[in-house]
């Protein structure tokens, strides 16, 4: 099944504004983003980010498919593979 | 000379402990102690001279053996973190007198930059035999370098006399189990990771190294790995706190401890979600002057609704007194002022020398480190209130503002320059305002200071405010940042 990278993009600025608790977030979530960019995408969202995605697509991750979910790109390739 | 207890208790534990893993990683075979034993002794075979060695390698089993080589067999340890820039790398081997440098493969092209004989740590080198030498008291172990005030690293010499006071005392205040399995979270370059190999080895324990996932999914790393012990700076905590409420997992964590910043009880909270009930957390604290940790506190209930935990008291034979008006004073009865460091584990200067004096001496003439931490005495603990200088942490980091305002100077245009920490926590980062041309270009920081000192924003001033000693007003700087 394609996977929109749109929803994607939807799925984390929305866990990215709940784990760090503003309306807004420093920069816009793009289809080019990455840990950093925006900066509330940190050391401590990204868990946030990684659950967000699993349970939304009921996939089931293992550790090492987390080095897919640093950039937007790469978790995008990924879950058009895996799903 | 006779060895110190803790370089006989690691060769103790090479000998008896055979096929016991020393080393562990998911995926990897690991390293029994009798492989250990052998294969340190194969890396020693290829020392040439006497002079320190320079370790380029981090949080690996490459690491690890390149450290035992050194440690068991005479030769000072340099340890040199991969992640900074290479000019950084090169002025701690000048400044130490490295005369060699093993490193992980990994880290070749980097290197290949350092101007000093190179030899890549070979796991796969056949163990050999060979007698190790017996460290004294009083013989160097390793040379760590922090941030320096003045724009250059400042090393600190470390005895193995002082490395086996902290190691053997801290396994009996904490009550270190035989046998654990424990993590090994921090750099080669911050002394912290120094507990974890050599508390873990003397122990008769498994170390097992966190990769880059393990830093953002330490809850993940525990359970997968059968961890019983933690330590790490606080922030970690918070990670492993938030993923195991995200994605529970089955931890074996029975002890946590922190170190590196102040402690905020409700991040000591978040780890006990790992914990069975009686698990124990602990709060350490520690200068790298002072060998890894010097005073610590095993939390109780109240302390979990602290803004900040106390870091507690000395143990074994180290003291502390507070300086307060001059005076060297008892650290009790409700004291407040910049904490003293004495005892066996405080180091004996730094190397090269630096300028200021960093050591007073009270009345009997015992020496005392200045550590620079502000704090209040009272009921036989320590809180810690805050710094009496321009030192700051970055995530657990040691950080001197200074260095990076004396390396910004050096830019082209720039004339004047002050560095503060804007945010807290994970979003803890460096900002500089400077006098000069608004166009000055700093993109060449990053070829002196580590990543995590380099400033995420600079800001250009027409003047930049100053208190009325003429000193640059940082409050005033933080308002109008």
């Amino acid at each position: 099944m394609a996977f929109e990278v749109e929803e994607l993009i939807a799925l984390v600025d929305r866990a990215l504004r709940e784990t760090s608790g503003v309306d807004q977030l420093s920069a816009p979530v793009t289809a080019q983003s990455k840990m950093g960019e925006p900066e509330e995408w940190d050391s401590l969202s990204f868990i946030s980010v990684f659950t967000a995605v699993a349970e939304r697509y009921e996939a089931d991750l293992a550790d090492d498919d987390a080095y897919h979910f640093t950039s937007i790109p790469a978790m995008h390739a990924f879950l058009n593979e895996i799903l | 000379m006779s060895a110190t207890a803790l370089w006989s208790a690691i060769e103790r534990r090479l000998a008896s402990e055979g096929d016991r893993l020393a080393f562990d990683a998911e995926k990897t075979d690991g390293i029994s102690y009798a492989r250990l034993r052998g294969l340190t002794a194969a890396v020693a075979e290829g020392f040439e001279g006497t002079g320190p060695v320079a370790i380029l390698a981090n949080r690996s089993f490459e690491a690890y053996v390149a450290l035992l080589a050194c440690f068991r067999f005479g030769r000072v340890f340099v340890p040199l973190n991969p992640s900074f820039p290479a000019g950084r790398l090169k002025k701690i081997i000048e400044a130490s007198g490295a005369t060699e440098c093993l490193y992980e493969e990994r880290h070749a092209a980097l290197a290949a930059d350092l101007d000093v004989r190179k030899r890549r740590i070979d796991l796969a080198l056949p163990s050999v035999e060979r007698e190790p030498i017996e460290a004294g008291a009083d013989a160097r172990a390793y040379h760590l370098f922090t941030s320096g005030s003045t724009g250059e690293p400042k090393g600190v010499p470390i005895t193995h006399g002082s490395l086996s006071h902290y190691v053997t005392q801290i396994a009996e205040l904490v009550g270190i189990p035989e046998h654990s399995r424990s993590t090994q979270f921090f750099d080669l370059s911050f002394d912290p990771s120094l507990h974890d190999i050599f508390v873990g080895l003397s122990t008769g324990g498994t170390v097992i190294p966190a990769n880059d996932m393990a830093m953002m999914m330490p809850h993940r790393y525990v359970a997968a790995n059968r961890i019983d012990i933690w330590f790490s700076v606080p922030l970690l905590g918070v990670l492993a706190a938030r993923g195991q409420r995200s994605m529970p997992t089955d931890t074996k964590l029975r002890m946590a401890m922190f170190a590196g910043e102040g402690l905020p009880g409700e991040y000591a909270a978040g780890i006990r979600e790992l914990m069975p009930e009686d698990g124990e957390v602990w709060n350490l604290y520690g200068p790298t002057e002072g060998t890894i940790i010097v005073t610590g506190r095993k939390l109780t209930e109240d302390d979990f609704d602290k803004p900040v935990v106390s870091i507690g008291q000395s143990f074994g034979e180290n003291r502390v007194a507070v300086l307060a008006d001059g005076a060297i004073l008892p650290a009790e009865g409700g004291i407040e002022g910049e904490l003293l460091l004495g005892g066996p584990q405080i180091f004996g200067g730094y190397e090269p020398p630096v300028a200021s004096d960093c050591f007073v001496h009270d009345a009997e003439g015992e020496r005392f480190y200045r550590s620079g931490d502000l704090v209040r005495c009272e009921n036989g603990t320590i809180e810690y209130l805050g710094r009496i200088d321009s030192q700051v942490k970055i995530r657990g980091l040691r950080v001197e503002l200074g260095e990076i305002e004396a390396v910004c100077v050096k830019q082209d245009g720039v004339d004047a320059a002050a560095a503060i920490v804007l945010g807290e926590g994970a979003n803890a980062h460096i900002v500089v305002a400077y006098q000069g041309d608004p166009d000055a270009d700093f993109s060449a920081l990053g070829d002196s200071l580590p990543a995590y000192m380099v400033p995420k924003i600079t800001r250009h001033f027409d003047a930049l405010p100053v208190n009325s000693s003429g000193k640059v007003d940082r409050k005033a700087l933080k308002q109008l940042l």
